[in-house]
Order: C-alpha cells, then sequence, then structure tokens
C-alpha cells in the first residue's frame, strides 16, 4: 500500500484504465505555433545588387579623381532611393553603403600608397591640420570616417525622401 | 480613421512620421555638408581636405608652407 502512495503524481503511475492497457499511448502534443514572416522581394539577384554596389564604389574612386569630395553622399543618396526598390532592411544596407564608401576612398589611397606615394607622411599631416594626434592611421581613419559620414548622411536622406515620395 | 497597410498606425500619424524623418535627414546632411565644405572656428574643411588624389592628400601639398594652410 506504501508503494502504491509512492506512486501518486508521478509519470506512468495512472493507466488511463483500458485505454492504457490497450496500448493507447499518450496523444501527440500539439507543436507550438512558430509564426514565420513572408520573405521580403528584393526584386533582383543578389548579385544584382552586389554589381550596384561595386557601381558604386567605383562611382565614388571617380568622383574623387575630378575632386568631388561630396561623391559619397550623392552614392548614398542613390542606394537610399534604390532601397526603395530593393526593401533591403538598414541592418542589412547601411553596413553596405559604408563599405562602399570606404572602398571608394581607401582603394585609391591604398592604390597610390602601394605606388611609392609618401601617404603615411601625408596622412599625419592631414591629422594635425584637424587638430589630431599627428598619426598615419588617425590621418588614415579621419578620411574613411568622411566617407562613411557622408554615404550614411545621403543614404539617409534619399530613403527618407524616396518613402515620402 | 485610416489604418496603414504596414505599420498599424494610424495613415495621418505615419505620414507625419515620414515627413519629419524627411526633414531631420535634410537638416542633418545640409548641416554636415556645411561643416565638411567650409569648416567651423578652427576645423578646416575637411570634405576638400581628405578628398583622395586631391587636397592633402597630393604630395605636392607637403610643399605648401603651413602658414599658408586654411
Amino acid at each position: 500500500m506504501t508503494a502504491e502512495f509512492r506512486r501518486l503524481g508521478k509519470r506512468g503511475a495512472y493507466r488511463l484504465g483500458q485505454l492504457r492497457a490497450q496500448g493507447v499511448g499518450e496523444g501527440v502534443r500539439p507543436v507550438p505555433f512558430q509564426p514565420r514572416f513572408i520573405r521580403a522581394n528584393h526584386h533582383f539577384p543578389v548579385s544584382v545588387w552586389l554589381l550596384g554596389l561595386a557601381a558604386g564604389s567605383a562611382l565614388i574612386v571617380g568622383a574623387a579623381a575630378v575632386g568631388w569630395w561630396f561623391g559619397p553622399f550623392l552614392v548614398g543618396a542613390l542606394a537610399g532611393v534604390a532601397n526603395r526598390i530593393g526593401a533591403w532592411s538598414v541592418r542589412v544596407a547601411l553596413p553596405a553603403v559604408i563599405a562602399v564608401a570606404v572602398v571608394g576612398w581607401g582603394a585609391p589611397l591604398a592604390w597610390a600608397a602601394l605606388h611609392g606615394q609618401p601617404y603615411r607622411a601625408l596622412a599625419g599631416v592631414i591629422a594635425a591640420i584637424a587638430g589630431l594626434p599627428a598619426s598615419a592611421s588617425v590621418g588614415f581613419g579621419l578620411t574613411l570616417l568622411v566617407a562613411a559620414a557622408q554615404v550614411v548622411a545621403g543614404y539617409w536622406l534619399g530613403r527618407a525622401l524616396s518613402m515620402i515620395a | 480613421m485610416t489604418m496603414s497597410d504596414d505599420g498599424g498606425r494610424p495613415a495621418r500619424v505615419r505620414r507625419a512620421l515620414l515627413l519629419t524623418n524627411a526633414v531631420a535627414a535634410l537638416a542633418v546632411s545640409a548641416v554636415l555638408l556645411a561643416l565638411l565644405g567650409r569648416g567651423t572656428g578652427g576645423v578646416p574643411a575637411l570634405g576638400p581636405l581628405v578628398v583622395p588624389g586631391h587636397g592633402a592628400w597630393n604630395w605636392q601639398f607637403l610643399l605648401i608652407p603651413l602658414r599658408l594652410l586654411p
């Protein structure tokens, strides 16, 4: 009798009458509901968007070649408007356009530095003129930061204007 | 009251938010471009200064006496 009491409340202690004895087990538990969202329609394959990003970098390089310092801003604005079609989330699009700007200004610097231009010295001078520690890494970082800030502002503006249009 | 399709907010409120966002973006962009293009106080115009291949990234920049810099 004591053993029967110990079984009370434990799993398998109750035989559910004849059903359990006949081999009818526990019912299948319902699967919890998991909401799923429809995948965003980007209208074009990812490769096309990657090509667009590369074109953006090329545009920034070209603009820098003719002295247009606001090239990253223009490309960012174009990307913001284009994202109206692509419907990429900000978490995806913003790092992408920042990478475009960094490549657009970083590639010419790296290319020239590899071809013997005294860019380490120039970077130190740039940092000093801006009132920062005269270090080459600070000068390079400041340059890329200016490009990134422009592209982010341009992207924000292009996206905002396209959303109210 | 008209409801928007995606946000769950009333269409009028959503429209106001979009307009506010656009005005803020416009203002921030204008300030940023003005700061980079013209500089302020002791900070020089960083835009023309740091554009690759021009400004201070032109190696001839090293030949300019510092007293002549902006």
